[in-house]
């Protein structure tokens, strides 16, 4: 259960995340939808442990992840995230890029959830490439290895198929709907495209002037 | 990129001008070098080749810069990723004290520590480590400055990502460090060079270098061919390290991209990394107290600093003069040479030739320009010749900023080249050309190692005058002066950051 109470986060004068609560009960996916800078990115980042709140607790199971007190370590919450950018670090190759998360894991488990995900997102032969010699597509697609490679507990997307041509948008789409969903318990999918929103997701959170409605 | 320059014709004259200016002073000794051995006289090759006495100076040189630049690093390191996560507050201003103190030359450095050492007497005033002590604290503020640079340049998105999978020290280690790695081996090389190349601070703890062998060769012969060749290798030092260092400076000012309005994540760090930042930031503070407190007191009262300007007012008109008339020439040429710097194909050859200019011994400057006849304005030659280069540097950070699409909409819609250069593309360089001329300004005024060398008789500079004097020790005379040169150096350089910070806002508003 993700539980979101009476959350806040401004930055200067700008009210971006305005008292939010919600809950999200049951695991699956969960999309939250709304117009440009309504405050979706800045919930996300909440979530992630990226941002302090002002005000208000956000709850995983009974746990308390962040508070205006204190918040939990990002890498300490079990979380994968996908960002609008792929945000791929320069000086890495791809399966470098793809495996810095994994930790705790022997080098043979590594080798093999790397060869899977790479085959999966049509990446094979490109590991030990760097990210300024791969295509933009191709970017999106080690990005979205990194994020599930540890098999996170929740994956944060961050209106991850913005600026993806129409093919390989459809591909990425039915990756995260068949295979991502599948095996991560909670996932919380931004994005401001209704059809990609209802294409993913049942459960639809609509978000405006920085508060759930 | 698309470039900023005006019509063709005159970029290239005025890129034939930079070279001209840059390297006139060196090729002026290259051909006199030539001549000498034409004419036969290949015994002076001698003279680039150290032996004895020059063998160990050498080495003294290499190893006091070895080790200023590494714990100057060390320092500056630790501190910018302190003052790298306080965007706003104390932290803000701290970090613009610190890079306006890059302004300060060192013999100012020099004299406060000489006047605190001699109150305290708890060591002597003299010697390698007091140069090695006061040579860092010299060259600190510009170790901290461009660290700051560097870790600035990385994207706030990718130590996010690095944040969730990993714990904020190996994010630390394996993401942040690599990407500000450019800058950092940048200035690390830089600073070497720079350590490497000077004399005023050795020169004024007893301590002899090579970089003040070149000077007293000269001094001793009026030869600049032998000051050239005992120069050599110094030069043939600085290619070697440039080589090295070359793409990381070039990597570090080309990828300034920072988003606006993002601060950086307020990162985590273990107890022993927390404790070591803290110590350099006590050291830094020490850096930025010990200067200020130590020439008040030794300049004594208001009445006796004025006494000191009033009573080198001759020197102070002539050097402001000089330093301001760099500060303006050196805009056209350094902007054409920015300009540059940013295209693919050409840009290679000069990024080389620009950072190696950057560097080139001010003795050398002045042992080449003697040979030049250009009479009491030599010393803004001399001023250009070492300080281009920088304005180049400044300038381009600023065509770095600057949004392309701007540029190509005044292509588009601009009636004729020259007004869509001048309505468009010169305002949005405007912050970045007044940057440019006030470091030129300040560093001129600053100026020492080739100033020394060309000021005509009967004129003398500020910095040549504080030079001379604090050779009899730190009297409140020099204080004064020094004080004065502090305050022109400071508040110069708090205009210049302003205006550079508010992105030409203030220029604009000063228009209306």
């Amino acid at each position: 259960m993700i539980r979101v109470k009476n959350t806040s986060k401004s930055f200067g004068k700008v009210l971006a995340v305005d008292a939010v609560t919600f809950e999200i009960k049951e695991p699956g996916v969960s999309a939250i939808m709304g117009p440009s800078g309504c405050g979706k990115t800045t919930l996300l980042r909440l979530f992630a442990g990226l941002e302090v709140p002002d005000e208000g607790e956000i709850y995983f199971g009974e746990d308390l992840v962040s508070s205006k007190k204190g918040c939990l370590a990002p890498h300490l919450r079990n979380m994968g995230f996908v960002f609008q950018v792929p945000a791929l670090w320069p000086h890495m190759t791809v399966a470098e890029n793809i495996l810095f998360s994994l930790s705790g894991v022997s080098t043979e488990e590594k080798k093999e959830r790397l060869q899977l995900l790479l085959e999966k997102l049509d990446l094979a032969g490109l590991e030990r490439r760097f990210p300024d010699e791969i295509s933009g597509g191709q970017a999106r697609r080690v990005a979205l290895a990194r994020s599930v490679i540890a098999k996170p507990k929740c994956l944060l997307m961050d209106e991850p198929l913005t600026n993806v041509d129409m093919d390989l948008k459809k591909r990425l789409l039915d990756f995260i709907k068949n295979e991502v969903a599948a095996s991560t318990p909670y996932l919380i999918y931004v994005t401001h495209d209704i059809e990609e929103a209802k294409s993913i997701s049942q459960n639809i959170l609509f978000m405006d002037s920085g508060k759930i409605r | 990129m698309p470039r900023l320059s005006p019509p063709s014709l005159i970029h290239k004259t005025l890129l034939l001008i930079f070279a001209a200016i840059v390297f006139g002073p060196l090729a002026a000794l290259f051909t006199g070098l030539f001549k000498a051995l034409a004419a036969g006289n290949f015994s002076l090759l001698s003279l680039a080749l150290p032996t004895g006495r020059r063998l160990v100076l050498l080495a003294n040189s290499l190893s006091l810069a070895f080790l200023v630049a590494v714990s100057a690093m060390l320092i500056g390191v630790l501190v910018a990723l302190y003052l790298w996560r306080f965007k706003s507050g104390v932290g803000r201003y701290l970090r613009w004290l610190i890079i306006l103190l890059v302004s300060l030359p060192p013999y100012i450095h020099a004299l406060s520590w000489m006047s605190v050492l001699g109150r305290l007497k708890i060591m002597p005033a003299e010697g390698f480590w007091v140069s090695w002590w006061v040579e860092l604290m010299a060259y600190l503020p510009l170790a901290v400055g461009l660290s700051l640079f560097g870790l600035d340049a990385v994207e706030p998105v990718l130590i996010e990502a690095g944040r969730l999978a990993r714990p904020d020290i190996e994010t630390l280690k394996k993401i942040i460090l690599p990407l500000a790695f450019p800058a950092i081996s940048a200035c690390a090389g830089l600073l070497f060079l720079l350590s490497l190349m000077d004399f005023s601070i050795p020169s004024l703890f007893s301590i002899n270098v090579y970089a003040l062998e070149i000077f007293a060769e000269y001094s001793a012969t009026n030869d600049p061919i032998r000051a050239l060749l005992l120069g050599a290798p110094l030069l043939a030092l600085a290619v070697i390290v440039i080589m090295f260092v070359q793409r990381s400076i070039r990597s570090a000012a080309l990828t300034i991209s920072r988003p606006a309005g993002r601060e950086p994540a307020f990162l985590i760090f273990p107890e022993w990394l927390n404790w070591l930042q803290k110590s350099a930031l006590m050291i830094i503070i020490i850096q930025i107290l010990v200067p200020l407190i130590s020439l008040i007191a030794s300049a004594g009262s208001l009445k006796s600093v004025a006494q000191s300007a009033l009573q080198a007012k001759n020197e102070i008109t002539f050097s402001f003069w000089l330093s301001i008339t760099a500060g303006l020439l050196c805009l056209a040429p350094a902007c054409a040479m920015a300009e540059e710097l940013t295209d693919r194909g050409t840009g290679n050859y000069w990024w080389f030739l620009v950072v190696l200019a950057l560097v080139i011994p001010g003795s050398l400057v002045g042992a080449g320009l003697i040979l030049l006849p250009v009479g009491v304005w030599l010393p803004v030659i001399a001023y250009l010749s070492r300080f281009l280069p920088l304005a180049a540097l400044v300038i381009l950070a600023k065509l770095r900023r600057t949004d392309p699409l701007l540029v190509e909409a005044s292509r588009v819609h601009q009636p004729d080249n020259f007004s869509g250069w001048w309505r468009v593309r010169l305002p949005l360089l405007g912050p970045g050309l007044w940057a440019a001329g006030c470091l030129v300004f300040i560093f001129s005024l600053g100026e020492l190692a080739a100033t020394i060398m060309v000021t005509p008789p009967g004129y003398n500079t500020l910095a040549v005058r504080i030079y001379n004097y604090l050779h009899y020790g730190a009297s409140a005379q020099v204080a004064g002066l020094c004080l004065v040169m502090a305050a022109i150096f400071l508040g110069t350089g708090a205009l210049m950051l302003l205006i550079f910070s508010s992105g030409g806002r203030l220029i604009k508003l000063g228009a209306r």
